[in-house]
């Protein structure tokens, strides 16, 4: 396989390219081989296929079609926890609106065209510098609570709830109220402690106590999972 | 928008590699016909959901043909709804998909013996 890196090692966003069509993987391979700033580790034709390379190589970068016979695209992202960014590609824009409900860093029409490939993959690049600048190796966050900045460990954080412009971050009895997206704490938050389990709730994992068809309890509350994201969350836990 | 056939999508993702346009035309080539072929076996054996996974992957193989009259009849056998009629239309559909098919692989072979 030739890889494209040019010279840019520090630099470089590993990837990979699912997609069960010959001609859909060459162009794709193509587009990434033209990018300085990205290296292909494998081409795979079905999810499957791809799942021990993403579970060992990690790479940064999935390139994705939606549309596979053994299992969809958007299927596939469903069952992982801590997915790698993610460019989806079809031929289809109806799926656009369920794609970013899981995160995608961007959605690509076939016939693939450079200039939009490369926009992507540059959204996803910039996506990958900021994570690696912002996210915190450290235990605490800082928030906003009117005029003053509260200090916060991350490990007394329960639930946080999305509230139309702000969320609420629940730690132990105590509730505040932050200007904010649900998408912005979350990034803030490591994804091994911390989990979407619903589009207006992130909880902290290991405050999990029970998980009852479509409730988690934690500490005194009962917190929804939404059908889609149910199988990420139980893959997520550490189960006997 | 592309003229049917034009092959412009290709050559403007190929910027000046001729040798990922050959790639792509060796890929179409070999593709098209099994793809058309595997749509009508699934229509033999009245099997529509195979069919339109079929058509679904053979819009794949033909993106870069920029035959817009192709990919409508495949996007339509991909969206038909299941029903007492539906493989009969489909079927009905065959002769003009197999005349897009030829007309896009005519292209394909002039191309080929165009760039050598």
């Amino acid at each position: 396989m030739e890889n494209a890196t040019f010279g840019y090692e520090t630099s470089t966003m590993n990837c990979i390219i699912i997609d069960d069509n010959e001609v859909a993987r060459a162009a794709v391979k193509h587009c990434v081989e033209k990018t300085p700033f990205l290296t292909l580790t494998g081409v795979y034709t079905n999810p499957i296929e791809a799942l021990e390379a993403i579970k060992n190589d990690k790479p940064d970068l999935l390139l994705l079609d939606v549309e596979m016979p053994e299992m969809s695209g958007i299927d596939f992202i469903k069952t992982f926890h801590d997915i790698p960014q993610v460019i989806l590609i079809t031929s289809k824009k109806e799926y656009a609106a369920e794609a970013f409900d899981f995160n995608v860093t961007d959605y690509i029409l076939k016939p693939v065209e450079y200039p939009r490939f490369l926009k992507a993959v540059t959204k996803a690049k910039e996506m990958q510098e900021s994570l690696k600048k912002e996210t915190p190796e450290s235990s605490e966050i800082f928030i906003k609570v009117t005029n003053k900045f509260v200090h916060l460990n991350l490990k007394d954080i329960l639930v946080v709830e999305a509230l139309a412009d702000y969320v609420n971050i629940y730690v132990d009895k105590q509730r505040y109220t932050v200007l904010s997206t649900m998408k912005a704490i979350e990034d803030k938050l490591p994804k091994k402690d911390f989990i979407r389990v619903h589009r207006s709730y992130i909880v902290r994992i290991d405050k999990i106590k029970e998980i009852d068809d479509q409730v988690i309890s934690i500490a005194d509350q009962h917190i929804p999972i939404s059908r889609n994201m149910k199988e990420s969350v139980m893959n997520a836990l550490n189960k006997l | 928008m592309a003229e049917n056939n034009s092959l412009k999508h290709l050559y403007a993702l190929a910027e000046d590699d001729m040798e990922f346009v050959k790639e792509i035309l060796d890929l179409m080539s070999k593709n098209i016909p099994i793809d058309v072929k595997s749509i009508e076996d699934a229509l033999a054996a009245n099997d529509l959901n195979q069919a339109k996974r079929d058509s679904h992957r053979m819009k794949s193989s033909i993106q870069y043909g920029d035959c817009i009259e192709l990919s409508d009849l495949l996007s339509a056998i991909e969206n038909k709804k299941e029903s007492d009629t539906a493989i009969a239309q489909v079927k009905e559909m065959m002769p003009e998909l197999k005349e897009l098919s030829d007309k896009l692989m005519e292209t394909i072979r002039a191309e080929k013996k165009k760039i050598g």
